[in-house]
């Protein structure tokens, strides 16, 4: 788990290089102190050789020179130094007390072939081999115990001052680390609380390191997104509560009255007819919104074929004649000459053309008309709804075909809908790959047209059409 | 006691209307916000009760602006119930609100409490002399004997009661104890009076010649 975090990898590399690098250098240094430390004891050991070496040059009777006294022994003890002699012929000359009892001659092979001395290590022991130019053998030596000794002192302060650099150097990489980590610690806290329901928190960028703000930037891009989704679900849970809100007060109310005082069957009746009104009204806004759920979620059926655009509209056409003559507004019918062709859900457009013919008498004047009509441009192909209604404000325009969005402040407008049509309508359109455009000018009328593409669209294919290619 | 009901949903109105005229109250009714200002503006109400969302002129707008000239008691019945919405209305000059759908028996409580809190009367019921009135059940009684008295002669004696000590002219009475759709002879208050005091005693309504009546305080 440890070994996942980020921050402790860091950590783990960091001590792993610091323990070779101190290691190496302390592996030579130690190497380097030995070397040296050898040095000066051969060095020691030479000059101290020259008073054995003189000692048995000058008592060799082959000399000749027997009226001098015998030379004197050489004294080399106090410095803790050991040395015998062997002749030519391998008799001992002359052995030191304080000479191991191992010290024995080494024969020739153990010598340098020269006149060089020879150094030597024996256990703890340091000695250097000479042999003098009449072939008899000298050697010097003496015990390490004590340079070994501090040797070891050498290498264990090395190693202590090491431990401190690595531990120095440790601690310091955890603060770079946990400096360097803090940005992230920060982002994870914000997109936490975000996480959490703090949906309108953004992560700060500014003071961040060049490569993690564009990650907050495009973490603060979907948080942007989550929260915009949330909004609209949430606007419109509330919006269909609230438009429920007026049948339900109506139910209450009526029957609430009704029943708090003996009531003539005409009075029944009048309460009965309007329970039945407000529960109209709620199916047709519980149905609404169900229509508008299956749409977004891509679970409303859409079966596109190849149908002609002047035929359905002819067919909601005649569906609205009879609103229309009881509002006595003619309606005008102007076709594309030929088949306008089009791969659409018939009844879906249908349901379309129906709600803007039902808006466009609904919401004209007396004496007023509505005029169809279909066609093609180099933009696609349409169907034209015109009215010389009342006209829409122009600050109205950019939400009209947003969900629950009403024109007119009242919830009783003329269609008895809860301003879902036209929010279904551009919905619809959107399915097709077309959309649906508006031009109105108050007093005058509106032009309400439903674009659809040439072709069939292939950008946003519905399950419908998924699940009838896999068959 | 006279009341204005402004609301679009002609349903709601109509049954709000019905259920009001039975507790006695006359009423009056408007559909849209121009009309329910214009109204508001013309005839003396003891209430409005006045639906936010209204064609022409919503509630809000025709409160404020009703509020530049009368300061007839208002209770908004309002669909929104978020806090702002609510602190809104107040603000514009609202006595109360209700949020729907509601309770019937609510709305006709907070109806007598915003007209009695608009009289300055803090209790819901009222000792007149040796008699009891009480608003929320309408009834007078005596001596915890409950007086029979008819819708009309309650009213009168409920806004007289309400307006204790101080001359209530014949007028005044009129619009309030009858709706724009009434032509009952101004007289016809006489009458009821006379009932009255048949049943309550001559003390209880004095006539103040030339001015009204009055409950003396």
């Amino acid at each position: 788990m440890i070994l996942r975090s980020l921050r402790w990898q860091l950590q783990v590399w960091h001590a792993a290089l610091l323990v070779v690098v101190l290691a190496g250098f302390g592996v030579t240094a130690c190497q380097l102190q030995r070397a040296s430390r050898l040095r000066e004891i051969d060095r020691e050991l030479d000059s101290a050789a020259l008073e054995v070496l003189r000692f048995v040059h000058d008592r060799d009777p082959a000399r000749g020179r027997p009226e001098l006294p015998p030379p004197r022994r050489p004294r080399l003890g106090s410095a803790g130094i050991y040395f015998a002699a062997w002749a030519r012929d391998g008799s001992e000359i002359e052995r030191s007390p304080e000479a191991p009892g191992t010290l024995r001659h080494p024969g020739q092979a153990g010598l340098s072939p020269d006149r060089r001395p020879r150094h030597v290590t024996h256990g703890v022991h340091r000695e250097s081999w000479f042999r003098t130019p009449r072939g008899d053998v000298v050697v010097v030596g003496r015990s390490m115990a004590s340079d070994l000794e501090g040797f070891r002192h050498f290498a264990l302060g090395l190693a202590a001052a090491g431990l401190a650099v690595l531990v120095a150097a440790l601690a310091t990489g955890a603060a770079l680390a946990g400096r360097a980590m803090r940005p992230l610690e920060r982002i994870g806290e914000s997109a936490r609380r975000i996480a959490a329901g703090a949906h309108s928190e953004r992560i700060t960028t500014t003071g961040l390191p060049e490569e993690l703000a564009s990650l907050a930037g495009l973490l603060n891009e979907g948080f942007d997104q989550i929260e915009d989704t949330l909004a609209r679900q949430r606007r419109f849970t509330a919006d269909a509560s609230h438009e429920l809100r007026t049948p339900v007060s109506v139910l209450l109310t009526q029957t609430q009255a009704t029943l708090a005082h003996p009531r003539s069957e005409a009075e029944y009746r009048a309460t009965l007819e309007a329970c039945q009104r407000a529960a109209d009204r709620m199916r047709r806004l519980v149905e609404s919104m169900l229509v508008l759920a299956r749409l977004d979620s891509g679970e409303e059926p859409i079966r596109r074929e190849p149908a002609d655009l002047n035929a359905v509209a002819a067919e909601a056409i005649e569906s609205v004649l009879p609103l229309a003559r009881a509002h006595g507004i003619p309606l005008g019918f102007h076709p594309a000459p030929g088949p306008v062709e089009a791969t659409v859900d018939e009844v879906q457009v249908g349901q379309v053309l129906l709600n803007l013919l039902g808006n466009a008498i609904a919401y004209n004047r007396a004496g007023g008309s509505v005029e169809v009509t279909t066609g093609r441009s180099e933009t696609g192909l349409f169907v034209r709804v015109s009215d010389t209604g009342i006209g829409i404000a122009p600050d109205h325009l950019p939400r009209l075909f947003d969900r629950f969005y009403r024109v007119d402040g009242s919830r009783a407008n003329p269609r008895g809908h809860a301003g879902l049509g036209l929010a279904i309508s551009s919905k619809i359109l959107q399915h097709h790959g077309g959309r649906i455009t508006v031009e109105s000018e108050p007093g005058k009328g509106s032009v309400f047209t439903a674009w659809f593409p040439v072709t069939a669209p292939r950008e946003e294919p519905s399950r419908e059409d998924r699940r009838g290619v896999s068959g | 006691m006279r009341l204005l009901i402004v609301e679009d949903e002609a349903d709601l109105l109509q049954s709000l209307a019905m259920a009001t005229r039975d507790e006695g109250y006359a009423v009056d009714t408007a559909s849209d916000g121009e009309e329910g200002l214009h109204k508001a503006l013309e005839s003396p109400y003891d209430c409005i009760v006045l639906d936010v969302m209204l064609p022409r002129l919503d509630g809000l707008g025709l409160l404020r602006r009703l509020r530049v000239a009368k300061a007839t008691p208002v209770l908004l019945l309002t669909a929104r119930d978020a806090t702002g919405d609510r602190v809104q209305g107040l603000d514009s000059g609202a006595d109360d609100y209700l949020v729907k759908p509601f309770d019937l028996g609510e709305l006709l409580a907070r109806l007598r409490a915003v007209i009695r809190r608009h009289n300055g009367q803090a209790s819901s019921s009222l000792v007149i002399g040796e008699y009891d009135l009480s608003l929320p059940s309408r009834t007078l009684s005596k001596g915890g004997v409950r007086i029979p008295l008819t819708a009309r002669e309650y009213s009168l004696l409920e806004y007289l009661a309400l307006r204790r000590g101080s001359v209530v002219s014949r007028t005044e009475l009129y619009e309030h104890l009858f709706d724009e759709n009434d032509d009952s002879l101004s007289n016809l208050l006489d009458v009821h009076v006379s009932k009255l005091r048949r049943k309550l005693g001559t003390d209880l309504i004095e006539t103040r010649r030339g001015m009204g009546y009055a409950i003396a305080g």
